[in-house]
């Protein structure tokens, strides 16, 4: 009798599952089969659910576009960003987490405040901030935009993985004769690689991801990825095929990346919660 | 010697970076404060001129500004409260002992997150448009009709709202999926054993240690929920008439459709003090971590 139980809770909350799972797929099933589908198919009504894929978007993309450029810009902004934040970011987080430092409290609280600075409210700021710099247009200027998004994020995510390394460690490294900055690059960074690494990945994906900033700023030669998606959107026609087309080229290297490391995706927010 | 040098490392570690955002957040800022103060009109040749508080009081007594901020309001209750529900809904479902294949239906619900917004607004937009967009057919379907996902005024809210709890469930999904698989097995099987009911032990049990957890995802969400532009702008544009057309999308287009520079920039400064000035009130309760001394 109770297994029966077991085994009709079993089937229902599967089911349930295959209904959310199905409402959440859909869309990125639409997203592939269109950029697959000829145009006239893809908005007949009602939909047509078998058709011939077609590769016509595709091709039409790479022979009009500059799709290794556009990837490369967005290579370089995401791994510029993400590397500097790193690099002034763990040092700041690891003498939050290690140093008595005066109005420490302070700091913090000014840091994280940026973390949740409105891109709206920033947009024009930043806008004409480099307009002044002369940087409208280059990729330089979303590297710095990024940063001040990304920099905040590493601090705050990393801090609490600083904390919880045991003291005694970095004590005996330090009568041994290491330097500070030793113990942080030679012991404190290794054992916290696994936090540092997951809050890193996901500065990757917002950066990659991000539309706003990448909009406002950069030029014909600059765009990333993201933005590309506007410039099919003429007054006369929208390519549909193949705005999805490169929709489907952006996401499917961060869908890959996230679903490879999903459990980790969110270690860096948790493991400040538990502590909290 | 070597104590006055012991004394230095702390802000030499710490510096770099808080000299790197002093600049390149505060110059901006400043200079825009400055900017706000004045009119100007980007296509202008003459540039700024100074104008006292006029943008300041011409945004405050307007009333699509009102309504504006209002929108966004709604628009973050709305889907910052259903995200919350089917969140923690899912990541229950998920850790059900009852549940078979839970990685294939994890690595499906966690998707809409990492779809690039700019691509998600696109797509929904392919979705909902007019006569022919694949939802209008889902809904007659249920016998719904033309419903309009987008053109009706009354809807457009709530399709935008849609399109946004779909993407960004997925991360409070996993942040209270984490929460759940730190709760230890043996907690759980002493209430069994103690005759407590599941409802009981999700009521006396798992809530009271999932807290923390909630409270970080709903204060990542509004955070995040701040960031939303890309369904307005794509989707909508801020229509029909301006409908869908919350602060965030105010601000760019008063900045880059009417090059009305002086004005944004006053209009950011209301909505940095609208959003930062409670969240900075709140921060060391919100944020005992990182906030303690």
């Amino acid at each position: 009798m109770h297994i029966k139980r077991g085994q009709i809770k079993t089937i229902i909350i599967t089911l349930l599952c295959v209904l959310v799972s199905i409402v959440y797929i859909f869309p990125v099933y639409w997203l592939v089969s269109v950029s697959i589908e000829k145009t006239v198919d893809a908005f007949r009504f009602p939909p047509k659910i078998l058709f011939t894929p077609t590769l016509e978007h595709y091709r039409a993309l790479f022979e009009t576009r500059p799709i290794a450029r556009y990837y490369s810009n967005t290579l370089i902004v995401v791994s510029s960003t993400v590397l500097l934040s790193l690099l002034l970011g763990l040092p700041a987080s690891y003498a939050l987490a290690r140093f008595r430092i005066k109005r420490k409290k302070d700091i913090s609280i000014w840091i994280l405040s940026l973390l949740m600075l409105p891109p709206a409210a920033a947009a024009i700021p930043y806008y004409l901030f480099m307009r002044q710099l002369g940087l409208l247009h280059t990729r330089l200027s979303l590297i710095i935009v990024y940063s001040t998004f990304n920099l905040p994020f590493i601090i705050w995510l990393t801090r609490s993985f600083f904390e919880s390394l045991p003291k005694e460690i970095e004590e005996a490294a330090l009568i041994d004769g290491c330097s500070r900055l030793g113990v942080l690059w030679r012991i404190a960074i290794p054992l916290s690689s696994h936090g540092i690494v997951c809050s890193a990945l996901f500065c990757v994906i917002l950066s990659w991801n991000e539309f706003l900033f990448a909009f406002i700023l950069t030029g014909l030669r600059s765009y990333t990825l993201p933005v590309t998606i506007m410039s099919f959107w003429t007054d006369k026609h929208v390519y549909w095929g193949q705005i999805l087309a490169i929709g489907t080229l952006l996401v499917t290297p961060i869908v890959i990346l996230g679903v490879v490391i999903q459990k980790f995706l969110v270690t860096g927010f948790t493991f400040g919660a538990i502590k909290g | 010697m070597e104590g006055k040098k012991e004394r230095f490392i702390p802000y030499l570690f710490l510096m770099p970076a808080v000299m790197v955002l002093l600049c390149i957040v505060m110059y901006p800022f400043l200079s825009s404060l400055f900017v706000s103060f004045h009119s100007w009109y980007l296509a202008n040749p003459l540039g700024p001129r100074f104008a006292g508080l006029r943008n300041y009081s011409s945004l405050l007594t307007d009333p699509s500004i009102y309504t504006a901020f209002k929108l966004a309001f709604v628009f973050l209750g709305i889907t910052i409260g259903a995200q919350m529900a089917i969140g923690i809904g899912l990541a229950l479902w998920l850790n059900s002992p009852y549940l078979k294949w839970k990685k294939v239906f994890r690595s499906i619900f966690i998707i809409p997150m990492m779809i690039a917004p700019a691509v998600a607004a696109t797509l929904w937009r392919i979705m909902f448009v007019g006569q022919y967009g694949i939802l209008t057919y889902v809904a007659s379907l249920f016998g719904l009709g033309n419903i309009g996902w987008i053109d009706n005024p009354s809807m457009a809210m709530y399709s935008l709202c849609i399109v946004a709890i779909w993407q960004w469930t997925p991360f409070v999904m996993l942040i209270i999926l984490a929460g759940l698989q730190s709760i230890g097995k043996e907690l759980l099987e002493a209430a069994q054993v103690d005759g407590a009911t599941d409802r009981k032990i999700l009521h006396y049990i798992t809530f009271p240690l999932l807290r923390p957890y909630i409270v970080i995802a709903f204060i990542m969400r509004i955070i995040f929920g701040f960031r939303a532009f890309e369904v307005f702008r794509i989707i909508t544009r801020g229509g029909p008439g301006r409908a869908t057309e919350p602060i965030m999308l105010t601000l760019y287009l008063k900045g880059f459709q009417y090059l009305q520079i002086g004005q944004a920039s006053a209009l950011s400064y209301l909505m940095l003090l609208m959003v930062i000035v409670p969240i900075m009130i709140f921060a060391s309760r919100l944020f005992p971590t990182i906030t303690k001394e």
